[in-house]
């Protein structure tokens, strides 16, 4: 028997090294290994709404006719990119672009021109693409050679730059790829940037190959593995052992920066654009007394969002645009610090001097939903006012949110521009459960919001801001949008993260990353390589 | 036998055609469709109407139904919603990796389990036996995913002998059993609690029934008498329950595909739910219902032929 | 009965073990320190200390407490998807069997076709339908559990099926329904309870595996499941977040994995498995 045990354990011992052995056999190369957040990918047409794995494969096959510059994103410091140089007319109204002559299209698809430009944004607004509403200024697009393209638009945009970027619709991609793969290029993406597309593994990995006809110079990296990593453990995980090179969508706590840290990896905290907001369903009662709304405020301890994350990747968001954006004012906005005693007052003069139960509040299983939304309730039921957590199915929590089927909403959605800010969570317009809706959970502009019997909004300061060139002015028709909205307590903005990106010290991006979160991971450009190690 | 075996298998169709309506039906009457998985945060009114009329979701459901059927008779699975591409060859090029992981536990899980549950048989009642048994009893209690996550820090982090991610491919047969080594074990491990205390029990009485008995005293050797007669008596339930097993192994490939981030049927069905994938999810669920169906008859019509004592009627 | 249950070592082992766990659930608001629900963030992910005797979470809830409860939720789901699973499987198992015919045949087929999925991804199915939260785990786990326990019933029901003092009662003109209850139900209890302990056990892994999916009770409720779901984050620096809930766990389904198996010792030597 004895005999038996010992000569099938050196059996599984010989077997198991013997594997061992041949897995050590693998080579090594320049093949940068990225560990991405979701199960899979849609698909790499820039036409669809791209998410947080798709968005840093599209940065590397696609350019725009500019791009954002590497260090702050801001619309004054876009960089030229397929356009050398660019004009516009002293109305606003015509932009022009001198692009750049003999870029390549990857697998052989002929030269960039004009005509490719133009389709790429066309067949956006065309077949009302996701991407459609960042064009509805632009009335025409005209060709006035191939490398000469200008655009006119309807009413000044000061933000026009942003939509002509390697960002969502500002892709530019081959025409006759298009025409000649149709549904295809979905999963047959042709671009002009520094990687050509290789294939794509459902649920297990898209791979890119080094274009070596790149305009800007061969690349240095081989190529580009995307592989898929649903769970955030395995993601950390690998980092910390070594078998990927970069991640995102990372665990934001300073706990695990630091242990990354303190590990050997590199973690880029960039920008502070993770907003959040938290909306007060206006037509539940008692959230659309004004005096409740404030109480619930004062209830809030922002102090307790930045311990939770780490005062080195959070910060207080006082206002509706986060600090550092274009616009955002602090000056003149009641902050609304923690006060129990005022929230247990103001709680009283409404009528409820023990508090009052919400109902159940809807939220996603995500971390970044849920976690907020716990430390609110631990919150509010310092000053007696309870909820119930229903945590559902990510897809199932967007649709029923706008539903109008939750009393709060914790949302913590970036946006770009102060335009889309307000645009998407402030205008009437956008109120779930309209034609028009979009993300406005609280329905305010629909309104009266303080009890004086007028419906309260700032839709004319939105509207008016949207087309105002002059930047003085703008900053002044967002800063009263701001003012006001933080009086009316639609929404009490909670605070802002930073992006945290992970990625080993042998990775040598080649430029300084990106300070804007909404623009998901890192850049992989040709001079990014990896370093021995 | 023959009879039998073959109206097991006209029952397949009738069976799989109950299962995929229900889940036609019920996965349509549950909220967040799959034109929210598309837009995430980015969802307005607008979009998803449009993203919802361009999948088709906007007509009755009678009329989604009868052009699924009408679909799947003429052999096509359907499109993915989530990322557009055919769902048979998706599936396809999953199986192996799916397959091959269960039959790398069951090897596992013989490998480890037989020898333990001997050990405790024969050694009744000593340390060994105990040792043994609380060994076993980790497979029982742990969680698959917690063992895996266990193993993963002990050997792919802290040793770094074995990878944590993926599961390498198929032209590759060495990166391929080198990805397989971990999640196997894993499950191999939890697999063999169950195969040692099936093997145990029937070895403890046969151990003690007559021949056996017989067969001491006249003087053959420990070694031949287990070999010979015991084991293969014992081997019998263990070959039985594969098709118990198999359930708990497929139960436990999910966990461990997507603790392992290894491509596999049980990831793209939990992730088709996630996702309200309908066509996914359909189609999935029909050939995974097969597949089981048709690896429970295997082990029913190998077991008739090793036991001689069960007659089906 | 009991002499020869406390003879066996295993079931004692077992037995204590379950006593135990039951009396902290049941006692859990008393026992436990602190509220498992309040947070001070001031003082997350502390190590354990005189305050907090197994230290903090992440949001700066003390775990002890949160272990303690976590017992109720998950002992709780464990008991109840097990009985309802059991009670519901039984019946419909033993009632059809004996009826026989078109209906045995027809109960036959459908425990086929629930059977050929994995628990757990039935499990992960009538979530996905009909949503997530306490008791809809513990009726995906019961309506998981049914087949399994509607195909145990049927062994001992057709023993009992046609024996002489139904054949009599039949003669007698009793209904269907009464014979089931009066005499088949009666005699197929003792041999369900056993497994049923093991059931239980099943339910407690089960609800832990369905946490860390995803699909589990919802925050802030504690369980062992998404105690160490939350926990796994910090593995590699904060261990004991993870290790905590997951020898709570392994404690809770070992002694009932114990108690089935030192009760099966006793009652029925037969089933092996």
């Amino acid at each position: 028997m004895r005999k038996l045990l010992i000569c099938l354990a050196t059996a599984i011992l010989v077997v198991s090294l013997g594997i061992w052995c041949l897995g050590q056999e693998l080579a090594e190369n320049q093949v940068l290994k990225v560990a991405s957040p979701d199960d899979d990918i849609t698909g790499l047409d820039p036409f669809d709404f791209l998410g947080t794995s798709a968005e840093p494969m599209s940065r590397a096959i696609y350019e725009g006719l500019v791009r954002f510059n590497y260090g702050y994103v801001a619309v004054d410091k876009m960089e030229p990119a397929l356009a050398e140089s660019w004009e516009v007319s002293n109305d606003g109204l015509v932009w022009t672009f001198y692009l750049r002559e003999g870029v390549q299209f990857h697998h052989g698809y002929g030269e960039f021109t004009a005509e490719d430009a133009k389709f790429s944004i066309d067949r956006l607004v065309e077949g009302n693409s996701r991407h459609a509403g960042d064009y509805a200024t632009v009335a025409e697009i005209v060709v006035i050679d191939p490398y000469t393209l200008e655009f006119l638009l309807s009413e000044p945009n000061p933000f026009f730059l942003f939509t002509v970027g390697n960002f969502h619709g500002g892709s530019v991609v081959s025409k006759k790829a298009v025409e000649e793969l149709g549904e295809g290029f979905r999963s047959m993406p042709v671009g002009t940037g520094p990687f050509e597309f290789k294939e794509w593994l459902s649920k297990e990995k898209v791979v890119l190959e080094g274009f070596d006809d790149y305009w800007r110079g061969e690349p240095i990296l081989e190529g580009i593995e995307f592989i898929f990593m649903p769970d955030v453990n395995t993601r950390t995980l690998a980092l910390e052992s070594g078998q990927v090179d970069t991640a995102t969508d990372v665990p934001d706590e300073e706990e695990w920066v630091q242990n990354m840290r303190d590990k050997g990896v590199i973690v880029d905290a960039l920008g502070y654009d993770i907003p959040l907001l938290c909306h007060f369903n206006m037509t539940v009662e008692p959230l659309n007394d004004i005096r409740v709304r404030q109480a619930l405020c004062y209830a809030i301890s922002r102090e307790d969002f930045v311990l939770f994350h780490g005062p080195s990747i959070c910060k207080p968001q006082v206002s509706v645009l986060p600090p550092g954006m274009y616009a955002s004012i602090t000056e003149g906005i009641p902050p609304y610090e923690y006060d129990l005693e005022k929230a247990r007052q103001l709680l009283s003069d409404a009528g409820y001097p023990n508090g009052f139960d919400l109902g159940t509040a809807l939220s996603s299983v995500r971390d970044l939903y849920l976690d907020p939304l716990e430390i609110i309730q631990a919150q509010w039921a310092e000053i007696g006012v309870t909820f119930e957590i229903n945590a559902v199915a990510h897809t199932e929590y967007h649709a029923l949110i706008r539903q109008d089927l939750s009393p709060i909403v914790v949302y913590p959605g970036p946006r770009p521009t102060p335009d889309m800010i307000f645009t998407q969570y402030i205008h009437s317009d956008a109120i779930v459960g309209k034609e028009t809706a979009i993300t406005n959970f609280s329905h305010y502009g629909d309104v009266d919001c303080d009890g004086d019997g007028t419906i309260d909004s700032v839709d004319e300061y939105i509207e008016l801001a949207r087309s105002e060139v002059n930047t003085e002015r703008q900053k002044a028709l967002y800063a009263i949008a701001q003012l006001q909205t933080s009086l009316d307590v639609p929404v009490y903005p909670l605070r802002v993260l930073a992006a945290v990106q992970a990625r080993q010290t042998w990775v040598d991006l080649g430029h300084v990353p990106y300070e804007g979160s909404y623009i998901n991971g890192y850049a992989y450009t040709e001079l990014t390589k990896i370093l021995k190690h | 036998m023959l009879t039998y075996t073959v109206r097991r298998i006209a029952m397949v169709p009738i069976v799989l055609a109950i299962v995929v309506t229900i889940v036609f039906f019920a996965m349509r009457m549950v909220p967040g469709g799959p034109a929210y998985a598309l837009l995430g945060s980015y969802a307005s009114a607008e979009a998803v109407r449009q993203l919802e009329m361009e999948l088709g979701l906007d007509r009755p459901i009678w009329e989604q139904y009868l052009t699924f059927l009408g679909d799947l008779v003429r052999g096509d699975l359907g499109t993915s919603i989530y990322n557009g591409r055919p769902v048979g060859p998706e599936l396809m090029r999953a199986f192996p990796f799916t397959g091959a992981l269960c039959l790398a536990t069951i090897i596992w899980g013989v490998a480890l389990g037989v020898p333990l549950g001997a050990l405790t048989a024969i050694r009744r009642n000593s340390l060994w036996d105990y040792v043994g048994r609380v060994v076993s009893l980790v497979g029982l209690t742990v969680p698959p995913f917690y063992l895996a996550i266990l193993l993963i820090v002990a050997f792919s982090l802290k040793l770094r002998i074995f990878p944590m991610i993926g599961g390498g491919e198929l032209a590759n047969p060495a990166e391929f059993l080198y990805h397989l080594f971990l999640p196997s074990l894993t499950l191999g491990i939890v697999m063999s609690a169950f195969v040692s205390r099936t093997v145990r029990a029937a070895l403890l009485e046969v151990l003690s029934t007559d021949y056996v008995r017989t067969a001491r005293s006249k003087g053959l050797r420990e070694g031949t008498v287990l070999a010979k007669h015991a084991m293969r008596t014992a081997l019998i339930p263990t070959v039985a329950f594969l098709g118990v097993y198999m359930t708990l192994l497929l139960g436990g490939a999910v966990v461990i595909e997507v603790v392992f981030s290894r491509t596999g049927w049980g990831r793209i069905l939990v992730n088709a739910m996630k996702q309200r994938d309908y066509p996914v999810l359909q189609a999935g669920l029909m050939l995974f219902s097969a597949v089981v169906v048709a690896v429970n008859l295997i082990v029913d019509v190998i077991y008739t032929y090793i036991d001689p004592r069960i007659k089906y009627s | 009965m009991w002499r020869a249950l406390v003879k066996n070592r295993t079931s004692v082992v077992g037995l204590v073990l379950t006593l135990i766990l039951i009396l902290i659930a049941v006692f859990a608001p008393f026992i436990a320190p602190r509220d498992p629900l309040k947070q001070s963030i001031r003082n997350k992910n502390e190590p354990p200390s005189a305050s907090y005797l197994l230290g903090t979470d992440r949001f700066g809830r003390d775990v002890l407490s949160r272990i303690i409860h976590a017992s109720r939720v998950s002992i709780g789901i464990g008991f109840g998807a097990a009985f309802l699973g059991a009670a519901v499987g039984t019946i419909v198992g033993a009632f059809g069997t004996y009826l026989g015919g078109r209906t045995e045949a027809v109960m036959i087929r459908a425990i086929d076709v629930m059977m050929s999925f994995p628990t757990l991804l039935l499990c992960l199915l009538v979530l996905t339908v009909l949503g997530s939260g306490l008791t809809r785990v513990m009726l995906a786990i019961a309506i998981a559990f049914i087949p399994r326990f509607a195909r145990l019933s049927r062994g001992p029901t057709l023993a009992l099926r046609n024996i002489e003092y139904v054949e009599a009662a039949r003669a007698v003109g009793a209904s269907h329904l009464r014979i089931a209850v009066r005499h088949i139900l009666p005699n197929i209890v003792g041999p369900i309870s056993v497994m049923l302990v093991m059931w239980i056990a099943s339910a407690i892994r089960i609800e832990a595996t369905l946490s860390f999916l995803g699909f589990g009770v919802s925050p802030p409720t504690p369980t062992w499941g998404n105690m160490i779901q939350e926990g796994f984050r910090a593995i590699t620096y904060t261990p004991r977040l993870a290790l905590i809930p997951g020898f709570a766990l392994f404690l809770a389904v070992l002694g009932f994995n114990l108690l089935g198996d030192g009760l099966r010792d006793v009652f029925d030597p037969k089933l092996r498995i």
